[in-house]
């Protein structure tokens, strides 16, 4: 059949080396200065060694909310629930707010049901941490809005892949929408956005932002030969159903 | 973060929409598809829940070369197609069942797949970039398929025959496979890119013995509205030419490719991709397929 030989080709492509262009993250200075601090890393312990994923601290009514990408909890047809921490402000192994493990995680069904990228989300209700505080109240949070159609956001994360090595915080700042996928027209559901910001593996989950401190998206993939491309959900009605049933979550 | 595979994109008609439902746990999906022929081209419609395709390929007489590009679009596959593809027509069309549910040839335990005969009613309209096909069609012959339906117990192999027989080799996609004589150690050489929604890959694949296989893709998506092309052309093994030490190597391209273009890898390990050689997609002719932002690679199988 014909695609016997574009299949060959496509998947030689993934071992092409990657485009030299494209809008570069910075590092964030002070990831624990206010506004920054809900931004976190999250270590997750499975079986087979550990993975690593971005997050962001969301307003809800158990002030205990995580929203990641689907993937980061739920994952190869597992739950990733064997450890999974969020540790807010991280920088470089430091935990200046502690450590918040979760005791729920979430995802939305599309992503749970069919692995459909258009809806990879994840949420993680978190416990307290050392210190007895829940994690609103040690780092902060920001409201997480839906049905919104932007065109630039702030994006942030902690990539561990090269060039970074996972313990500072990078943020593209007023990356911009380049459109959609076309793998993303193949599912149902709101097509998932590409924007244009350099950042690599661990930065899944990790937040876009607009008017400074709105959640409104966060990563989900990007293609090995276009690492300049950073793809993620768009925040529609199933985002928000699953934050407002993890947001009463105790 | 994970890394997309995009190999899932190869076929977009023939495996990732079946594939869609595959996924999909274990919910029931339905699939519709219908072909006409129109002016020299085949036209297939074709649509799972969300997403509807409309695939265009170039009827050729020779089997040394094929193009085919799909049109990909946000609509709705139920009781019917229908999808508006933005500046390249609209589908409104429902099917009317006219045979009975049947196993369908790929209908098996752990994956079940049953499907029925019927006309599609309505009206596509297509007009493909720079008018290379412009077609109405009202009413076509098609059919609709579930998975996740159990496969019936009687009446199998009958349906199963009657399917064989009903395929017709001019409504396929066009066809790279390889022959037995093609197989073997190979030389390869390999260019492309990606940036955002934009893909273009080129290869050109010389196996010890037979032809050479010259193929290229195109991806994009404007306005919401996907399109995957591809082209393909056996040629002369002369056409590639590559030095024993793979530090250079060039490309003469014969129809629907033309031009030239060449691979040299420097000392120091850098490769450029140069010449003028194009492309010409459905609905896209013309198309470099050198530049700076391809990244080539080049190697050969022992």
């Amino acid at each position: 059949m014909r695609l016997l030989s574009l299949a060959v080709m496509s998947i030689a492509l993934l071992a092409l080396p990657s485009l030299a262009s494209g809008s570069k993250s910075v590092t964030v200075p002070d990831p624990t200065a206010p506004g920054l601090s809900v931004n976190g890393a999250i270590f997750i312990r499975e079986d087979g060694g550990y993975g690593r994923c971005s997050g962001t601290s969301v307003i809800a009514p158990n002030r205990s909310l995580v929203i990641t990408a689907g993937h980061c909890v739920f994952d190869d047809g597992h739950w990733l629930g064997r450890r999974w921490v969020f540790v807010p402000g991280y920088r470089h192994g430091e935990r200046p707010f502690g450590t918040f493990i979760a005791h729920w995680l979430g995802t939305t069904p599309q992503w749970h049901g069919a692995h459909n990228d258009n809806f990879d989300v994840g949420a993680a209700v978190v416990g307290r941490n050392e210190r007895g505080e829940l994690l609103a109240q040690a780092a902060g949070a920001d409201r997480l809005v839906t049905g919104r159609h932007s065109r630039a956001f702030d994006i942030y994360g902690y990539p561990v892949a090269r060039p970074f090595n996972g313990g500072t915080l990078q943020v593209c700042q007023g990356a911009a929408r380049v459109g959609h996928d076309l793998e993303a027209l193949l599912m149902p559901g709101p097509l998932e956005l590409g924007v244009s910001c350099r950042i690599s593996g661990g930065a899944s989950g990790g937040g876009w932002f607009i008017d400074g401190d709105l959640l409104n998206g966060v990563t989900s993939s990007s293609y090995t030969e276009d690492p300049a491309t950073d793809y993620g959900p768009y925040f529609g009605d199933a985002v928000g159903r699953l934050a407002r049933v993890a947001g009463r979550v105790r | 973060m994970r890394v997309r595979a995009i190999a899932l994109l190869v076929g977009l008609l023939a495996l990732v929409l079946p594939l869609t439902a595959a996924h999909a746990s274990a919910a029931s999906s339905t699939f519709f598809r219908f072909a006409f022929k129109a002016h020299g081209y085949v036209v297939a419609a074709s649509g799972e829940r969300a997403t509807v395709v409309i695939s265009v390929t170039r009827k050729e007489r020779s089997r040394h070369r094929g193009a085919e590009t799909d049109y990909v679009a946000r609509g709705t596959a139920s009781g019917g197609l229908r999808a508006v593809l933005p500046g390249i027509g609209r589908i409104a069309m429902h099917f009317e069942p006219t045979g009975h549910w049947h196993a369908s040839a790929h209908c098996a335990p752990g994956r079940p797949r049953i499907e029925r005969a019927g006309v599609f009613v309505g009206k596509l309209r297509f007009v493909g970039e720079h008018r290379y096909l412009t077609t109405v069609r009202r009413r076509a012959r098609g059919s609709e398929r579930q998975s996740g339906r159990a496969c019936p117990s009687t009446g199998d192999r009958r349906d199963h025959r009657s399917l064989r027989l009903g395929r017709r080799p001019g409504l396929g996609p066009p066809s790279t496979e390889l022959s037995p004589a093609e197989r073997g150690p190979r030389t390869l050489l390999l260019a492309g890119f990606r940036s955002g929604p934009l893909a273009r890959a080129f290869e050109a694949s010389k196996q010890a013995r037979g032809r050479l296989v010259m193929a290229a893709t195109e991806e994009d998506v404007v306005d919401e509205l996907g399109t995957y092309r591809t082209v393909f052309a056996r040629a002369p093994r002369s056409r590639l030419r590559a030095t024993r030490t793979l530090s250079s190597a060039s490309v003469r391209g014969i129809g629907p490719f033309a031009g030239t273009a060449t691979l040299r890898r420097a000392k120091n390990g850098s490769r450029s991709w140069t010449g003028d050689l194009t492309a010409s997609f459905l609905g896209d002719p013309d198309v470099a397929m050198t530049g700076p932002l391809f990244k080539s690679r080049l190697s050969r199988g022992f």
